[in-house]
């Protein structure tokens, strides 16, 4: 395993507990994408699994070695949310210094530099101060910093935040692209949509703890959501539907039902039919990301 | 380490701050000349008596020059080392660098050298003007491997306080941090004027002020025994010593190992607690 962790726990000032007993494995080659709300402990558990907060009680291990070893992070990769450059220098300054903490030899740092920023879209720019760069050139060149010695493991904290559509387009190309190479990428990011279509694995997390885990086809099999429009409904019928969990929301005239397999849409068409309901409207859609954040976030 | 200390030698000359220092320090060295200037020119002169009291007066001059760059140096110490963590962390910068195959202690260890070298050299360079230009209006006698050594002691008073800086820079922020730091330097001033005083008219209760606060942060007592150095060859030390700037309370060698032994203490603590910081 890339990433392995046995009951990490932080807890702040003896009694806020930011990440309860949290047992994590990542395998090479995964995207992993953790998702929770605001204040749920993902970043309280990246920054423990980059050794930067100091574990609770627990132990975070990256290809086996603590994390706090600094020849541990030779192969990690690291964007942080909150990121801030030294914005007095130029990109390739910046490229370079983050190049020798890496100890890429002198000679190698040019290419080494030319292709990160190749990745992000920032050639020709880099003898640029930083300080003249937009937010979003910033977080491209952040991003570049972090992969700039190809890394095995890279770790990216909303790394779209700053960024327009393109850009975003762009860092999912890049994603890509490094997961082709074989980069293990820990994705931390609120745009489900992002998470959804660059993910392999997921993991939700909730006051601390991981409420769920495992691979994203998991949580997107075929469930669907109808949504029917109609009148004289049967309350039996909806207390049953209830009774299995199928329904989610009574709204008015309109229902909503969540439904494991695509097949089950026509049998619920023909049950509301055969108690006597005028259908109006009926609308399938597949369940997203989104709802099986609000059902395991909420729950 | 090393990469860090090139990183913040490269801050340190990009920044304005530098640059505004060495403007404002050439006016002060400028100021200091045209004092000079107009002293030399109606004292210096004459034989015996007149002789000797306008040399004993140019090293006077020259001690409250030195005593007055203890407060450039100190300031430029305090400021570059306030927010040499702390700053980072605030701003953000930390958490890309502590991400790098970097120990916090190389990173600690890399600011402290690189703003030790800086202010060092800064603090020696402004000594050195100084007494060239006092030797060069009074026409002193000077021992230059006395100046010499004065000048490499007067180096070690800006390190004292730029490792109090740094200590507090990993644990306060750097605005306590500043105020801090500036509190302490001020404690050791007063001591340091009180051992002063205190050795002149005999009173021992004000000498063991003095040591106290030089124990607390041994800056003044690095400045006393430099001043102390530069005058004590020369065969004028009952005046370069006597007075407030002077060194009438001298501090021993075991003062000097104290404050390197202090030095080395405060950034050991400070690699300590910055390893143990959360960020």
């Amino acid at each position: 395993m890339l990433i392995e962790t046995n009951n990490l726990t932080k807890v702040y000032n003896g009694k806020i507990s930011a990440c309860n007993e949290i047992c994590l494995s990542l395998a090479e080659g995964q995207v992993f994408g953790l998702l929770g709300p605001n204040g749920a402990g993902k970043s309280t558990l990246v920054k423990m699994l980059l050794g930067m907060v100091h574990p609770t009680s627990g132990q975070a291990l990256i290809k086996g070695k603590p994390v706090n070893l600094p020849q541990t992070r030779k192969s990690i990769g690291y964007l942080p949310e909150l990121f801030r450059l030294y914005d007095w220098l130029t990109a390739e300054e910046l490229l370079r210094f983050y190049a020798g903490t890496y100890g890429i030899p002198a000679r190698e740092q040019k290419a080494a530099i030319t292709e990160a920023l190749e990745l992000v879209g920032l050639t020709g720019r880099e003898k640029e101060k930083i300080k003249g760069y937009s937010k979003g050139m910033q977080q491209r060149l952040a991003l570049a910093g972090a992969v700039l010695d190809k890394p095995d493991l890279l770790f990216l904290d909303e790394p779209t935040s700053a960024l327009d559509p393109i850009g975003r387009r762009d860092v999912r190309d890049l994603l890509y692209t490094l997961r082709k190479r074989g980069t293990t990428i820990f994705l931390n990011s609120h745009l489900l949509s992002e998470v959804e279509m660059t993910c392999t694995h997921l993991g939700f997390i909730k006051k601390g703890r991981m409420v769920a885990c495992g691979e994203t086809s998991e949580f997107l099999q075929d469930s669907h959501i109808i949504t029917v429009e109609a009148d004289g409904m049967d309350p039996s019928l909806l207390e049953r539907w209830n009774q299995e969990k199928k329904l989610v929301e009574v709204k008015c005239n309109t229902i909503s039902l969540t439904v494991e397999n695509r097949s089950e849409v026509p049998v619920i068409v023909n049950e509301l039919v055969h108690h006597g309901v005028n259908i109006y409207h009926v609308e399938s859609k597949s369940r997203g990301l989104e709802e099986v954040f609000l059902d395991l976030i909420e729950s | 380490m090393q990469n860090i200390m090139k990183l913040t030698l490269k801050e340190i000359f990009n920044k304005r701050i530098l640059h505004i220092g060495i403007i404002l320090t050439i006016v002060y060295l400028l100021v200091y000349c045209l004092g000079l200037h107009y002293i030399a020119r109606d004292q210096v002169g004459g034989q015996g008596a007149r002789l000797w009291f306008t040399q004993q007066a140019g090293y006077q001059i020259m001690t409250l020059g030195w005593y007055m760059s203890t407060f450039l140096a100190g300031a430029l110490a305090i400021m570059a080392g306030i927010g040499s963590i702390s700053g980072e962390i605030e701003n953000g910068t930390m958490l890309s660098l502590v991400s790098k195959p970097l120990s916090r202690r190389a990173i600690v260890g890399g600011k402290f050298l690189a703003y030790s070298m800086v202010t060092a050299i800064y603090s020696a360079v402004m000594v050195g003007t100084i007494s060239l230009l006092a030797r060069y209006y009074f026409k002193l006698v000077m021992n230059p491997g006395a100046i010499l050594t004065g000048i490499l002691l007067f180096m070690l008073f800006p390190v004292v306080l730029l490792a109090v800086a740094h200590l507090g820079s990993t644990l306060m922020s750097t605005l306590t941090n500043g105020i801090t730091t500036f509190m302490l330097f001020t404690v050791g001033i007063i001591g340091g004027f009180m051992e002063q005083i205190g050795a002149l008219i005999g009173n021992h209760a004000m000498i063991n002020i003095g040591v106290v606060s030089s124990l607390l942060i041994p800056c003044d007592a690095i400045y006393r025994m430099a001043v102390t150095r530069t005058g004590g060859m020369l065969g004028s030390s009952f005046i370069v010593n006597f007075g407030p700037f002077g060194g009438a309370s001298t501090p021993s060698i075991w003062m000097l190992v104290y404050a390197l032994i202090y030095i080395a203490v405060m950034i050991l603590l400070a690699m300590y607690f910055f390893e143990k910081k959360d960020l």
